[in-house]
């Protein structure tokens, strides 16, 4: 297993250190080049950096429920976020991050605040780059290669990427391809800490960047599938992330 | 990690789960059964009870479930399913199934209830759209009207609460009551008797029935009508089939004391809006009711919400047991009104009023908040039937209802089975109802009324 152990500069113009080990009798690729890879296969790092912000539209489907629900994700550098959500029978689930604030509203639960552990959560886990690959080493404690394992029916290097602020995250690459292929861990909510495993696939092109296309999600026995149609970047306004009134009538001046 | 990804983060899929009451014993949301041609062909059989088996199988929170051979019952039941060579044959031996648990929550929703959309034409053509205005509830003295909606048909035919309904188009409901299996849980006895009335009473919009009734000095009435439409939002939820969702809310003065009373007959998202509403015209009262009597259920997300009308702070109202996970039913203090202006929950008291027809989402509401000590509930003891739940479809095409967890109150008792027990017990009384009055929400209003406004200080009784 190979740990981190302090920061250094990497591709990424992050810190690693890579200490190799071995897994078996086979040595493990190390992080840097498992991430390496991945950013390559993806379209490489320049493409990537020079991406400022991210729209996706897609569906979700919840099958045990026969829910199909548009949805709209936004991202812009540093670290904004949103997501808009349409469920017919429900009505819209908005949420969203500033890079201080986040938020949600929806029809049932009304506007709220993210507070305390899970905000703290949600700022740590909130970097533009990650979409891409593309990790700032000073956020976390440690990452890690695992093994060599088998993941969505290939085989795959399991990472364990700990942050200094949050759950830890267990990802996975195409031994194959290179590209991420999936993660496991854990999100902070109003609900609880609740395990999360997705499956990354139908890698496409968009631009100059290959993104994948349907993430197979499941959280507390539930499945959702979510299909991405349509990438666009570097044109998102500023008002994607705006808190909506609702939301703002909570914040306290 | 793909932006995908980042969903993880922000849907909460407990809160999107049912809770309405769907069971086997429970009277369906739709009431009277669809018109099912007995001899359409069974549709893949042997896959259909696979899956229904192997899905059961794996999502059951219970890994015995509930006392049964879950292996030994396949082996049972699979050479019926595949000998069903109609589609009501294969349902039926689903239904013996998903029966066996014993558990509310599961059940399988045809395909033809399933897949009528709202605003579809055919929905018209199910027979449970359209009603005279009337509700029943089953009493010691037989079938008795608990209500009369103001204007309709049967209002305007003369009927009034208090009497007693006894026949619908030559169905005597005691005869029929009487041929259903014994039930000695007085609130089984109050579904099955809400089902066949309920079931004779509904029909097409236009279509005629029937009515022998008694009134208040027991003289036989007899009164033809005209089915009219049920009035309520149409709603399609997923694979529920599509519903009716109506709120109301209304002022009573009491002395000088200004009491809201909110009713609402369905937990589905669309009438969220008119609560919150309702809440901003009543945040001023000096009490609140909130009547959920016959209100079946619907999304069990609801109740975070709506419970944080009434809650200061982001405490569960209970907790939802999966297999693998726990998951907090936390309730979110509302502090911004439908105008987007800073609020205060609301701090008065709060009573709520219950039946055994409240079911599900309601008793996760009423016995949630009771187990806080944040509201006095009155009424009958409820259902009993409290599961989230989920509806997937089988490769016949129906529904397959089950549910995925258990649910229990923040003290830990399971809303399974007892549900909830009121503070006050009222029973519709029939001699009050045919004097106008309405026993257990008088009882509601006057307590919240008189009840103190709880001090800035209360703390709400959290267990851990």
């Amino acid at each position: 297993m190979m740990q981190i152990t302090r920061a250094i500069a990497s591709t990424f113009a992050v810190a690693v250190l890579s200490l190799p080990s071995l897994a078996g009798a086979q040595a493990l690729p190390s992080v840097t080049e498992i991430l390496d890879r991945h950013v390559t296969a993806i379209g490489g790092r320049e493409a990537a950096l020079a991406v400022s912000s991210i729209q996706q539209r897609g569906t979700l489907e919840m099958a045990a429920m026969g829910i199909s629900a548009e949805v709209t994700m936004a991202a812009a550098k540093p670290n904004r976020s949103s997501m808009v959500m349409s469920i017919p029978g429900l009505g819209e689930i908005q949420q969203g991050f500033n890079g201080d604030i986040a938020w949600s509203n929806d029809p049932m639960s009304g506007p709220r605040l993210a507070e305390g552990e899970e905000l703290a959560a949600r700022k740590a886990a909130s970097n533009f780059e990650e979409a891409f690959g593309i990790y700032d080493m000073e956020k976390f404690t440690s990452i890690t290669v695992v093994e060599k394992t088998m993941f969505g029916g290939e085989d795959a290097y399991k990472l364990e990427f700990v942050r200094k602020v949050g759950p830890k995250v267990l990802t996975y690459y195409s031994v194959s391809t290179g590209l991420y292929i999936g993660s496991q861990t854990s999100i902070v909510s109003p609900m609880g800490t609740i395990d999360v495993n997705a499956v990354a696939s139908n890698y496409k092109a968009f631009g100059n960047l290959k993104l994948p296309t349907r993430i197979e999600q499941s959280q507390a026995g539930q499945d959702v599938v979510i299909t991405m149609s349509d990438v666009t970047f570097n044109e998102v306004k500023d008002d994607a992330f705006a808190v909506p009134a609702a939301v703002q009538a909570l914040i306290k001046p | 990690m793909a932006l995908g990804g980042r969903l993880a983060t922000t849907l909460l899929l407990g809160a999107l789960l049912a809770g309405c009451g769907r069971s086997t014993e429970a009277p369906r949301v739709a009431a009277a059964p669809v018109p099912e041609p007995p001899s359409t062909p069974a549709i893949e059989p042997l896959a259909t009870f696979d899956s229904a088996w192997t899905i059961i199988g794996r999502t059951h929170w219970d890994t015995a479930y509930n006392g049964v051979d879950w292996a030994a019952l396949r082996d049972s039941l699979r050479p019926k399913a595949a000998a069903a060579t109609t589609q009501r044959a294969l349902r039926g031996v689903l239904l013996q199934l998903v029966g066996s648990l014993g558990q509310s929550h599961f059940d399988i929703i045809p395909q033809e209830l399933a897949d009528v959309a709202t605003g579809d034409d055919r929905r018209l053509e199910l027979p449970r759209t359209a009603q005279v205005g009337l509700t029943t509830r089953w009493s010691p003295e037989g079938v008795l009207v608990t209500q009369v909606l103001p204007g309709s048909a049967a209002d305007r035919a003369g009927i009034r609460a208090g009497w007693l309904l006894d026949i619908i188009n030559d169905d005597t409901l005691a005869v029929q009551l009487a041929r259903l299996p014994q039930e000695t849980d007085p609130r089984r006895v109050m579904l099955s008797a809400y089902r066949l009335s309920e079931g004779g009473l509904r029909g097409a919009p236009g279509s005629t029935l029937t009515l022998e009734l008694r009134d208040g000095a027991n003289r036989k009435q007899t009164r033809t009508l005209d089915r009219e439409p049920i009035v309520g939002q149409e709603v399609k939820y997923g694979n529920l089939p599509t519903q009716l969702a109506s709120l109301s809310w209304e002022r009573r003065q009491v002395g000088d004391k200004r009491v809201g009373i909110i009713r609402f007959d369905i937990w589905m998202p669309v009438l969220a809006r008119e609560f919150d509403v309702a809440m901003d015209s009543l945040r001023d009262s000096d009490g609140l009711v909130i009547d959920i009597r016959g209100n079946f259920g619907g999304v069990a997300g609801m109740a975070m919400g709506i419970g944080g009308h009434l809650v200061d702070s982001a405490v569960p109202v209970g907790r939802m047991i999966t297999r693998t996970q726990t998951l907090k039913f936390t309730m979110n203090p509302r502090r911004v009104s439908t105008s987007n202006e800073r609020v205060e929950p609301y701090g008065g008291p709060v009573a709520i009023v219950v039946d055994a027809l409240s079911v599900s989402t309601s008793e996760i509401f009423a016995g949630g908040l009771q187990d806080l000590s944040r509201v006095r509930v009155f009424g009958e003891q409820t259902a009993g039937q409290a599961l989230p739940a989920v509806a997937g479809r089988l490769p016949n095409g129906d529904i397959l209802y089950h549910a995925i967890a258990n649910f229990v109150g923040p003290s830990g008792r399971s809303m399974e089975g007892d549900g909830v027990i009121p503070d006050e017990r009222v029973a519709p009384e029939r001699s009050a109802l045919l004097q106008g009055r309405d026993p257990a929400v008088d009882r509601a209003v006057s307590w919240a009324a008189a009840a103190p406004r709880p001090g800035a200080g209360t703390k709400l009784r959290v267990t851990p």
